[in-house]
């Protein structure tokens, strides 16, 4: 499940958000009730991630970790406007279980060994966001998917593997919030060459495209817009996906 | 019932916070403490909890004299100890992570053991992390007692736990192999768990429970 956190504009409050082609927001709530609501639905690991990057939301997204950590037994993966290794420890003292590095690892790769040699690579989760480029093939585009880096998504992969990198997150961004199912192209291609668990994430409209998502290798498959409309829920998807055939925790 | 009070070791190795936070929910009185205390009177449960390198744990137990009070304070009492993922880890006899090649290091040796890097075969990526089916071998065990056989708890982990004796292994999973996810003695009472029940939603509540409901060992009963 991918949670996106962001301030909102109408105040000093954050707001928890999806997202459309990494574009257009959509506010969900307060992050805590909703995270709360996700655990209660069985969710197997909550991602947070900052959208707005800036030092006033890195405050707001510390006390919202604080907060998710103190109320919830539900694995904890935040990120969004890491730049340094302190920042890493900020979260994992308010009780952060992994962190996720982007357009900060992007700019300065080192940051990936730094906190995989600190925390060990269980604890790094890199997140790419991926556009497909006619010539060039899957490309990198960083600072929330605004900016191309001029890396081929595979080499980059590999390249934070080695660094120290324990799963790679990956998200086709036109997929976004679009509902039309998961690059599984894109899936297949990275788990055939990178041996750390990755999580597919962009685009789930329906329980089915989870299924597919785990059937191209994903070892995780991650939504946001997905749960946040009609009556989809993380119980719901399980059940669909237990009953493809895949083995996945239920209710016990 | 004697008066719950567990002190939480903390020696900065990793997410401390959320083992707190977990046994606050439960509504116990709970203490950090990054030094021993002078005397273990006041505390009826010992956590030992982590992340990171086996080396570097040892290595800031050892500093700020864990190991001594451990053993020497804690042990006889007979009190509940709990370690937690590389806390478990830390119980055993010996590790290799950290160690030079050809080298072990030394660990608290409360349960007779090696910590080894796993070995899941092909196909399968290291560290373990997720989700993952615990299967218990005792079912007299305290620690799992209401807990349902083969429930999913939450791993983040490469090494792992070889007890040196089978009757110290609680409990096992699967990940291209077998492998070791809770140590127990309970003449000693001392318990390990190489998930995290303090992320693992209401199972590892009710196992956090469980461990509260642990009283010290007393040959007279």
């Amino acid at each position: 499940m991918q949670l996106a956190l962001r301030k909102s504009f109408r105040g000093p409050q954050p707001v928890l958000v999806v997202t459309r082609d990494f574009g257009a927001r959509r506010a969900i709530g307060d992050p805590l009730s909703q995270a709360k609501i996700y655990e209660a639905q069985l969710a197997d690991e909550l991602v947070l991630v900052d959208l707005e990057r800036s030092e006033e939301s890195w405050l707001m997204l510390l006390d919202s970790v604080s907060a998710m950590a103190n109320a919830l037994a539900t694995p904890l993966t935040v990120g969004g406007g890491i730049r340094r290794l302190d920042q890493v420890q900020q979260l994992l003292d308010r009780g952060a279980d992994k962190v996720v590095l982007n357009s900060g690892a992007l700019a300065e790769p080192a940051l990936i060994d730094q906190v995989g040699n600190a925390y060990g690579s269980q604890c790094v989760v890199i997140s790419i966001d991926a556009r497909q480029d006619e010539l060039l093939g899957w490309q990198v585009w960083g600072e929330g998917g605004q900016e191309a880096s001029g890396r081929g998504v595979l080499i980059w992969a590999k390249e934070a593997i080695k660094r120290g990198a324990g799963e790679i997150l990956i998200t086709a961004i036109e997929r976004d919030g679009s509902g039309q199912g998961l690059d599984l192209a894109l899936t297949r291609e990275l788990v055939a060459e990178i041996g750390v668990p990755l999580i597919s994430s962009g685009g789930c409209g329906r329980a089915e495209h989870f299924v597919a998502g785990y059937e191209a290798g994903a070892a995780a498959v991650a939504a946001g817009t997905f749960f946040c409309q009609r009556d989809q829920n993380p119980m719901q998807c399980r059940s669909r996906i237990r009953n493809a055939g895949l083995p996945i925790r239920l209710e016990v | 019932m004697a008066m719950v009070k567990v002190m939480v070791i903390d020696v900065g190795l990793g997410n401390i916070g959320s083992v707190l936070a977990a046994f606050e929910r439960l509504g116990v009185s709970v203490e950090l403490l990054s030094q021993p205390p002078d005397d273990a009177d006041s505390f009826s449960h010992v956590v030992l909890p982590g992340v990171g390198a086996y080396s570097a744990g040892m290595d800031a137990l050892i500093s700020r004299g864990w190991n001594g009070w451990l053993h020497n304070i804690w042990a006889p009492l007979h009190k509940p100890l709990l370690g937690i993922c590389l806390g478990m880890q830390l119980l055993s006899t010996q590790g290799l992570e950290g160690a030079d090649i050809g080298e072990t290091v030394s660990g608290l040796n409360l349960i007779p053991g090696e910590v080894i890097r796993m070995d899941p075969g092909p196909g399968l990526a290291l560290p373990h992390v997720g989700w993952n089916d615990v299967h218990f071998h005792n079912s007299d065990c305290p620690i799992f007692r209401g807990i349902v056989q083969d429930g999913d708890f939450y791993f983040v982990h490469s090494y792992a736990f070889k007890p040196y004796s089978a009757e110290h292994i609680q409990a096992s999973s699967h990940y291209g192999s077998s492998f070791v996810v809770a140590v127990g003695d309970s003449i000693r009472n001392v318990w390990g768990m190489q998930f995290h029940p303090e992320k693992s939603q209401k199972l590892g509540s009710r196992l956090l429970l469980n461990f509260l409901g642990l009283k010290p060992f007393s040959r007279n009963g």
